[in-house]
């Protein structure tokens, strides 16, 4: 699953259809495409991307691991989801034997470095689910990076 | 008269001994709680207002835990560990009650308590009580809840216990599943009991 090169390319389509002679001059040239329309949301790869069950009008929690193959490091201030009313990244910690969360504005993603966010630990919470997570659904949940690229993220549904 | 003596002794000690290879706690995989909780047989209400008691069945036992539905990480996984143990325990299985007690009375009502744990199994229980039932519920367990303060869009977040608690058929909470314990420790613990 690569949503982010997905979401970037989708990005990056309107350039290619407003710039045919861009587009014709890249390629007498024989320069990757890459190279010019290259973002920050060409180099965040999304994997495994999951989220658990919750009903409609609840709270989900999406985990999944994020790489950052850019040689710059790479914010992630927020996400958005169509399903959800608000999205919000927590942390969940455990002390004493009591369990908690707290939102985490910013998530910093150093040159090469994988996060994983997964049960107990970060994860992405969807408030006020507009369609119930049902086993075996999809549901699409948009990253924003700070220098206002967009990475495009379908999350499984499952259980485990 | 001192064979007598001697005889008695060895007699009371032998009849000791298989009492305490009786009494001998289980060696449990979980954090044992010693001395055990001994909880009253609390009373809930469901959806449709029919009371249930937090109480087994002769030779049953129930994994407890206290969490809140609005809560997208630790009480998901901890019901995603309790599917798991269930599948594992096999035919010994109805013999387990998996219980939810809300500790967010406030937004969790009975219905949508239930329908909560039904999404990760319709036979697990999910309980929400008035206030006074929960503040019951929790002294009994010896453990605490508390609303925290948020900037995020929830409201209001709740810190709550983060362990499983496993009960048995006389109301005695024998031991505790810290978060992320695992679900074959579970599991394992429970085929003890109900061997």
């Amino acid at each position: 699953m690569r949503k982010g090169r997905a979401a970037a390319c989708w990005w990056c389509a309107p350039a290619f259809v407003c710039s045919p002679l861009l587009v014709q001059a890249m390629v007498e040239r024989n320069a990757p495409v890459h190279a010019v329309t290259a973002s920050v949301a060409d180099s965040v790869i999304v994997t495994d991307a999951w989220a658990r069950p919750a009903l409609k009008g609840g709270t989900g929690g999406a985990y999944m691991t994020i790489t950052n193959q850019s040689g710059r490091t790479i914010r992630i201030v927020g996400a958005t989801s169509t399903n959800a009313t608000t999205t919000e990244l927590h942390a969940s910690s455990v002390h004493d034997g009591m369990a908690h969360m707290a939102p985490v504005p910013t998530l910093v993603i150093t040159p090469g470095a994988r996060v994983t966010l997964k049960p107990g630990g970060l994860h992405f919470m969807l408030f006020g689910l507009r369609k119930a997570l049902v086993k075996g659904d999809q549901t699409l949940l948009t990253l924003r990076i700070q220098n206002g690229d967009q990475v495009v993220v379908s999350v499984a549904v499952r259980t485990q | 008269m001192k064979d007598q003596r001697a005889v008695t002794l060895l007699l009371a000690f032998a009849l000791a001994l298989p009492l305490g290879a009786c009494n001998r706690e289980p060696e449990w995989r979980g954090t044992p709680i010693k001395p055990a909780l001994v909880v009253p047989t609390l009373t809930f209400a469901d959806s449709a207002g029919a009371l249930i008691p937090l109480k087994n069945g002769a030779g049953d036992a129930s994994m407890v835990f206290f969490g809140y539905t609005n809560c997208p990480d630790i009480c998901p996984t901890t019901l995603s560990d309790w599917v798991r143990v269930k599948t594992a325990l096999g035919e010994k299985a109805h013999r387990v009650h998996f219980v939810f007690i809300s500790v967010d009375p406030e937004r969790d009502t009975p219905a949508i308590s239930q329908r909560f744990v039904a999404q990760f199994d319709p036979s697990f229980r999910g309980l929400s009580g008035d206030a006074v039932t929960t503040v019951a519920v929790q002294k009994a367990f010896a453990v605490a809840s508390a609303k925290q303060p948020s900037a995020s869009a929830e409201g209001y977040l709740v810190g709550h216990p983060a362990q499983t608690f496993l009960m048995d058929d006389e109301g005695r909470v024998r031991v505790s599943y810290s978060f992320g314990a695992g679900w074959d420790v579970m599991a394992a613990d429970l085929k003890l009991l109900l061997r």
